[in-house]
């Protein structure tokens, strides 16, 4: 349990003392990412929940180090599996317009895992993974996609709330999002299903993943929406001019 | 029929769970009430609620409200599995959202606490792990903070700013696209 800071004021400090989870889901119910990432200078331990940790350290894992790269270069590669976390960091590749693909042609190898680390200035990313993929929200480096534009992940297993959590408060810039024949981690979403919540999102594609509490889409700048699931579906969002939609009633 | 003081002798006298706080006072619930909490409903699961079920870090006065919270929220849950069959769809629909904006109010009434019980409230959630209690803590926290810029932050809940200025700039350089 969280123990109370008194200041010089003698009010009691309650909320640093709370755990990173807890203080992650408040920043997550923040109306902005850019409010959440505000509170990176309120103090140290702020800045460690933010997870902007500038101090140099290893960057990127040798398969996801930046090729030479010049904009919209890109390159197809399969990639191994890691396993655990040792070191993802801020990637801070040299140029801007950087794409990241990353597929491979595996069968199913969800027991292993895969971290995505944050990478500032890749503006696209793209992933085909028979594998649990996970974000270093937890770490003491970590950041976040701060030029990411579009993301398309196929295939692969997620947890639910740090994906919730990464789109809300990692993505400022995300414009455009693709999920398809993913499995979410069971038990992951809350109560509510998932929730897509993204003040920048403006095309948004699910399809062929079962998601059996449901899909809630919280996206006030969605203009395009594309669904093919079958499942209980909240969708908000009032600038939305394109409907694709595929799924069929279970009756 | 619902309630659980109704000395229905064979469901609810048999599901009672005694929750002990950590000044040693004691509260009787059901275990449906009991069960919105994860970490209560895992020791009901492992058989380790024999002779109550002592909560070290919850005090009496946070655990009454948190009984409170859950006994609301129990019978939601109970409501809805209930009278689904015996409305139409229609009917069905209008008990139903009357009900949610019935459970809204109450949450709201709920939340009108100072916030040092606020506090409290969020650590027993989290160590109850009752996910929507947790939930509806922290919007009010994240709503509190909402627009408000670091220094009022600061300032509302006692946060001593440690950082160097020279850090604070560096932060502010790293996450100036917050800042725009």
């Amino acid at each position: 349990m969280a123990t109370d800071r008194i200041n010089a004021c003698g009010g009691a400090d309650r909320i640093t003392g709370l755990s990173d989870d807890v203080l992650h889901s408040i920043l997550a119910r923040l109306p902005s990412t850019a409010e959440a990432a505000r509170t990176s200078v309120l103090s140290r331990r702020w800045r460690r929940v933010w997870s902007l940790d500038p101090r140099p350290g290893p960057r990127l894992p040798p398969q996801l180090r930046p090729w030479p790269a010049g904009p919209r270069q890109h390159r197809r590669r399969a990639v191994g599996p890691r396993r655990g976390d040792p070191s993802p960091r801020s990637a801070s590749p040299a140029s801007s317009g950087l794409r990241l693909v990353l597929h491979t042609a595996r069968g199913n190898e969800y027991w292993k895992e895969f971290v995505i680390p944050f990478c500032e200035r890749v503006t696209a990313i793209s992933f085909c993974l028979n594998h649990k993929l996970r974000f270093p929200l937890n770490s003491a480096g970590g950041g976040a996609f701060t030029a990411l534009a579009s993301l398309e992940i196929t295939h692969g297993c997620i947890d639910g709330g740090e994906l919730e959590l990464v789109l809300c408060s990692r993505c400022p810039r995300l414009k455009k999002l693709a999920l398809e024949q993913i499995t979410l981690r069971l038990g992951s979403p809350g109560p509510q299903g998932l929730c897509i919540r993204s003040n920048s999102l403006e095309q948004l594609k699910i399809a062929h993943m079962k998601f059996p509490e449901g899909i809630q889409v919280a996206t006030p700048e969605l203009q395009s929406l594309s669904i093919d699931v079958s499942c209980d579906l909240r969708i908000v969002a009032p600038k939305l001019s394109e409907l694709y939609w595929y799924a069929i009633c279970d009756g | 029929m619902a309630s659980a003081g109704s000395g229905d002798e064979k469901a609810a006298a048999a599901a009672m769970i005694t929750l002990i706080s950590s000044d040693n006072e004691k509260f009787e619930v059901t275990e449906a009430t009991a069960t919105l909490s994860q970490t209560i409903r895992h020791m009901i699961e492992d058989g380790c609620t024999d002779g109550g079920v002592p909560l070290p870090n919850v005090t009496s006065k946070i655990l009454a409200r948190v009984i409170e919270y859950c006994k609301k929220h129990a019978t939601a849950a109970a409501g809805e599995e209930g009278s689904s069959s015996s409305f139409s769809d229609a009917a069905f629909l209008e008990v139903d959202r009357a009900f949610l904006e019935e459970l809204e109010e109450f949450d709201d009434a709920f939340l009108e606490v100072d916030r040092a019980t606020l506090f409290d409230l969020i650590l027993a959630a989290n160590y109850l792990d009752i996910k929507g209690l947790l939930n509806l803590t922290c919007q009010k926290v994240a709503d509190s903070v909402k627009g408000k810029t670091p220094e009022q932050i600061r300032e509302m809940y006692n946060i001593v700013n440690d950082l160097t200025p020279e850090e604070e700039a560096e932060i502010r350089r790293e996450t100036q696209w917050a800042f725009e």
